[in-house]
């Protein structure tokens, strides 16, 4: 994905054409992102076309020194986040952990994972609990600390700890149910 | 690297790249559709708030003149409505543009020279045809305190017999008895030295007072007991009836007041408020006022709640004891500093502050162990004064409307804006009910 600076200063001029240019370029990257978070294909569409508008509406605020790519990404997965925290069904449980020390070994997993593709991973991640989804996903693949999940999702650094966890269990269970699939293959 | 790390390298290496995706036109469209519609929002809000701005500019501008015309049109209020008809002068009432103001006649006696038909027929319409009449200046005097017991019958007497029918003549008044009324006009109404001009109405005439200018236009056929004791007032330095005089200097005390009304939220709710306002006049408009009020926050979102779950993990399995706290009322104590401005003797607007304090939350709360989906030693029950998450204090901005209904019972519409966030930390899930703005409606009752 490159994007010139020229074609940011055309959308900045509220240019139809270059706005429908800045969509196509980056269309393939915040979908990818909106796929992960989300868990239908219209969802996500909707959830890019909406972070699309603020990367149009924050524009002005971008600085060229900060790789366009990290600043759309980390536009559209606040609106992902701020999207779901106004939906979150009300009745959820909200975890409450002062501190939480990981113990478990992964480990014997990672020749499993090594051969599935990420569609698969990304199916795998889907079938978690969405608060847990969306904080293994922030954590584990977008590289965001527990501190600042923990200020997206207003909880605490340990509640974050504790769903990531949470998350790798329950794909430790997954991935375990479908390892003689992959002994036969 | 060690295998933990392994295990989420190996996920972010696989879902971070890029997934190709095919471009969707229609999504495109969609997006378009979405960015016109914000933009043209945004024209509104932007048009909405240079409108508003403009508005609020104007009015502050034009505020002095408003205000003016407020306290000439108090004045207006106090004469007898059967007086108040008309606020202006007529077209009939002026005067032709072929009769000059003839200069100050010399007469014996004060006696006023008035046109006739013998003199102006050519301004005369055949119904207004009178009898001559001769009116002595004294007649027209304004009498003074002293003389007003004495002459009242008789002014009365006087007008009333000389009623007549004649166009908008002009009483033409010798430069000394101008004067002297004049004077004695200025002289007692010393105490209203603010006020220069008034205009007082009959039910078919005018009369303008201009005691700059120190010229006083009587018509004639204007003159009826009524406005004869609109005149008497004020050369007796009485604009405002002893009544209302009185009632003018208790309003100067302080002012106690009670009130009871519906504290509407931002969230949808409508919870009461009741407490008193402890009112001091400072000016003629302007009043410092405080009080104490209660008044609730209704939360009752299934988002405000808390839940503590502490995991033991055995050989065997896990249990989890969960405890849940749902926040259902905040409790404040409410101390509001305002200064009120009073706009005329109907309306007032203030504008202050709300202090809250939070004295106490009311909860639902429930406990449980659970194991495997399964829930078992279950306790529920309602407290008080968990107020974990919420900031004891609070501070909104507070503007309003008071408007004087009946006797000692008004109306008030005020809005608060809440300036802190109502919780303390990110405790809670929901991020929307973090200020208190609401709008209260109160019916008040003064005391004293």
């Amino acid at each position: 994905m490159n994007v010139e600076l020229d074609l940011i200063t055309a959308c900045l001029n509220k240019e139809r054409r270059a706005e429908s240019e800045l969509y196509k370029i980056t269309y393939g990257y915040l979908i990818s992102i909106c796929y992960r978070y989300v868990n239908s294909t219209e969802e996500a569409k909707e959830m890019l076309n909406i972070g699309f508008l603020k990367i149009l509406v924050n524009l002005d605020k971008y600085k060229p020194e900060v790789p366009f790519k990290f600043w759309i990404r980390r536009i559209m997965i606040n609106t992902l986040i701020d999207e779901y925290r106004k939906k979150k069904a009300h009745d959820e449980r909200i975890q409450y952990v002062e501190s939480y020390i990981e113990t478990a070994d992964y480990s014997d997993l990672n020749p499993v994972l090594a051969r599935m593709d990420a569609e698969q991973i990304n199916g795998l991640i889907k079938k978690l609990p969405p608060t847990s989804q969306k904080v293994f996903n922030l954590f584990v693949v977008d590289g965001y600390s527990h501190k600042e999940i923990a200020g997206m999702l207003n909880m605490s650094e340990g509640t974050s700890k504790w769903h990531v966890n949470f998350s790798k269990e329950k794909l430790k269970e997954m991935i375990l149910k479908i390892i003689p699939t992959y002994n036969r293959v | 690297m060690s295998d933990k790390q392994t295990f989420e390298d190996i996920i972010q290496s696989k879902l971070s790249s890029e997934t190709q995706f095919s471009f969707d036109e229609e999504n495109w469209e969609k997006a378009e559709e979405m960015i016109a519609s914000f933009r043209q929002k945004e024209k509104i809000r932007k048009g909405t708030f240079l409108f508003l701005s403009g508005l609020i500019l104007g009015i502050i501008i034009m505020w002095p003149f408003i205000n003016k015309t407020e306290k000439a049109s108090g004045f207006i209020s106090q004469i007898p409505e059967s007086i108040v008809k008309q606020k202006s002068i007529s077209e009939e009432q002026k005067l032709p543009d072929n009769i000059s103001l003839p200069s100050p006649a010399k007469t014996n006696n004060n006696k006023l020279p008035v046109k006739t038909n013998k003199t102006n027929t050519s301004n005369v319409r055949p119904d207004q045809v009178a009898e001559p009449i001769s009116k002595t200046y004294s007649d027209l005097m304004v009498p003074t305190a002293k003389e007003k017991s004495n002459s009242t019958a008789k002014t009365k007497q006087k007008i009333s017999a000389h009623r007549f029918k004649l166009p908008a003549a002009i009483a033409e008044i010798d430069d000394a008895a101008h004067e002297q009324t004049v004077n004695k006009i200025k002289e007692e109404s010393k105490e209203n030295s603010k006020i220069n001009n008034y205009l007082i109405t009959s039910n078919d005439s005018s009369i303008t007072i201009d005691s700059d200018n120190a010229l006083v236009i009587l018509p004639i056929d204007s003159i009826s007991k009524n406005t004869v004791a609109v005149i008497k007032k004020y050369s007796a330095g009485k604009l405002i009836s002893d009544k209302e005089k009185a009632n003018s200097e208790y309003s100067k005390s302080l002012q106690l007041y009670v009130f009871v009304g519906g504290n509407y939220l931002k969230g949808g709710t409508v919870n009461p408020i009741q407490g008193f306002e402890l009112i001091k006049p400072i000016t003629e408009h302007w009043a410092a006022g405080t009080g104490v009020n209660y008044t609730l926050l209704n939360i009752n979102s299934n988002n405000a709640v808390k839940t503590i779950v502490t995991n033991t993990t055995y050989d065997f399995g896990y249990t989890s004891d969960v405890v849940q706290i749902k926040t259902n009322d905040l409790h404040y104590i409410v101390v509001p500093v305002f200064a009120q401005y009073t706009i005329n003797e109907k309306n007032a607007v203030i504008m202050g502050v709300n202090n809250y304090m939070l004295f106490t939350v009311s909860n639902n709360y429930s406990t449980y162990q659970e194991s495997y989906g399964n829930k078992q030693n279950v306790t529920s029950g309602k407290t008080f004064g968990y107020s974990g998450g919420f900031n004891p204090y609070d501070i909104g901005i507070l503007i309003g409307y008071k408007r004087s209904l009946f006797h000692n019972i008004s109306i008030a519409m005020y809005m608060n804006y809440g300036l802190m966030n109502v919780k303390k930390n990110g405790y809670y899930t929901d991020n929307t009910f973090e200020r208190n703005v609401s709008g209260q409606m109160m019916l008040i009752y003064r005391l004293r």
